[in-house]
């Protein structure tokens, strides 16, 4: 019914863009004037006004409601999870980073005591530890691929290397040659190719002249399976027997005339076994239960705190 | 004590003081709460809501006009309330309850007319965006100043009177659909 007052658009859309503000007299006096002098033209923006006004009308009408009830809040004391759970949050937060931590750390095998970086050979070295005298009936982890330093108090420190080797490897001592003790020396120019000597001390002549070397070991990749002696003969790490509960390895010269067999006890299966068994450590079993605890006295304690925040409200209704 | 008093001691948090500002704005929280939901149900649990964040968040205010501020959270808590309606809606209009005239100076008929006409504005004001239908109950209904609605609604005051004009210019729609306009003219004149 508005529309059939319709008049040139321009004018009257622009008064009665501002007509709300005009109910209210809100508008600057110039625009006041101007929307009094349209209207007392213009039928259809009075009629316009005329229902704004009607509709403010009816809006001021509507009486004020009252609310049935009060709506202040009730003291409570003030919860315990309130205080605690922040700290629980800290404390859940820095077990979860502990455990990340803990995996992490295992993961890059920190916790396989003794092995340190050994810059030359760009590999981890096993450490036995300084100034323990090797004796027959000794055994060790051998760690394949890399350093491993044993020591003698006579001699000093020994390296013996397992390359390409795909796991650790036990050695024992008592299965060297039978009437002596290897010993190895890492004894080769830093520039060259390391390699690492075998060499074989009889009874009574443990003085570092005497030593018989029984073979190199060379590190490169191509020949890593190759030893020569100091006198030119070539030996080879021919093989690996595995039996019932010991690997041998079995280094031959190039002649076939010597045979050395070293013992390497079943290291393989049982360091795979141990990985399989061992990659959760006690401590972190204990760091996921403590996460898992904390957890659950986190739920417990928020959803405490959700009762207690509807209990806060006052209902009363006085 | 007056207000800054009450709100500064609400800020160290003395719960009396706070309860007497509540105490001060609960009526007309809880009017603007029931004109935006049309549910009195929903606009008492707007109305604790709202009151339950100001003391929450107590700390923030930073001085202006308290009542803008109590408006401004009475607004957001509506929304929350609508969006729960929206979920599982229950808003019986008919049973909209108005308060019977304290002075009953009206005959029986006039208060029907006056309640029918209530619902029907009521629901009207349904119809209306958040934002229009705020702007509308708070100048129109409850009388508050452009400034004061552009506090209360965090805008401008341009933005305050393009809301107005448009929730006004929607409203009358509905009325003359409603035929409530044609027959209020009649009875001012």
């Amino acid at each position: 019914m508005w529309q059939a007052f319709w008049r040139p658009k321009n004018e009257c859309s622009r008064t009665r863009d501002v007509l709300s503000g005009y109910v209210d007299r809100g508008l600057s006096p110039e625009e006041t004037a101007r929307v009094e002098e349209h209207l007392s033209r213009c039928q259809g923006c009075r009629e316009e006004l005329e229902s704004l006004r009607a509709t403010v009308a009816l809006l001021h009408r509507l009486p004020e409601v009252t609310p049935s009830r009060r709506f202040a809040l009730a003291p409570v004391k003030p919860m315990l999870g309130r205080r605690v759970l922040p700290a629980l949050r800290f404390a859940a937060a820095g077990t979860a980073l502990l455990l990340v931590l803990a995996f992490a750390a295992d993961w890059t095998g920190l916790f396989r005591g003794g092995i340190v970086s050994n810059p030359r050979f760009g590999a981890d070295t096993l450490d036995f530890g300084g100034n323990e005298m090797i004796e027959e009936g000794d055994s060790f982890w051998v760690v394949a691929g890399v350093v491993n330093s044993l020591s003698d108090n006579a001699q000093g420190s020994m390296d013996l290397v397992v390359p390409n080797h795909t796991d650790n490897v036990y050695v024992a001592v008592d299965s060297l040659v039978d009437d002596g003790v290897i010993y190895g020396a890492m004894e080769s120019d830093p520039d060259e190719v390391p390699q690492i000597a075998l060499m074989r001390v009889d009874e009574g002549t443990a003085s570092g002249e005497d030593l018989e070397k029984l073979a190199v070991v060379t590190a490169s990749s191509s020949e890593e399976h190759r030893f020569s002696t100091n006198d030119g003969a070539t030996y080879y790490w021919s093989s690996i027997i595995e039996k019932q509960d010991a690997s041998y390895l079995n280094m031959l010269s190039s002649d076939n005339s010597e045979l050395y067999s070293f013992n390497l006890k079943a290291a393989k299966k049982e360091v795979i076994a141990a990985k399989e068994t061992d990659w959760l450590r006690p401590l972190e079993y204990s760091l996921i239960g403590l996460v898992a605890v904390l957890g659950v006295a986190m739920a417990a304690l928020w959803l405490r705190q959700r009762r207690a925040r509807v209990i806060e409200v006052s209902d009363s209704k006085n | 004590m007056d207000e800054i008093e009450l709100i500064r001691a609400s800020q160290d948090g003395d719960l009396d003081s706070f309860n007497e500002l509540v105490r001060r704005y609960q009526k007309l929280a809880y009017n603007v709460a029931f004109r935006m939901l049309g549910d009195t149900q929903a606009a008492e649990d707007a109305t604790q809501e709202a009151f339950f964040s100001a003391w929450r968040n107590i700390r923030r205010f930073r001085g202006g006009s308290f009542k803008a501020w109590v408006l401004q959270i009475t607004a957001n808590a509506s929304r929350d309330q609508l969006r729960r309606l929206k979920r599982r809606p229950v808003v019986p209009l008919e049973s909209l309850p108005y308060d019977p005239p304290s002075v009953s100076t009206e005959s029986p008929e006039d208060y029907a007319i006056r309640k029918e006409i209530g619902e029907h504005v009521q629901r009207g004001l349904t119809t209306l965006s958040h934002e229009q239908r705020m702007a509308v109950i708070l100048c129109d209904i409850q009388g508050l100043s452009y400034e004061e609605v552009a506090e209360a609604m965090g805008c401008s005051l341009g933005t305050v009177k393009s809301r107005l004009s448009r929730g006004r210019t929607h409203l009358r729609d509905y009325f003359v659909k409603m035929e409530l306009i044609p027959t209020e003219l009649r009875h001012n004149k």
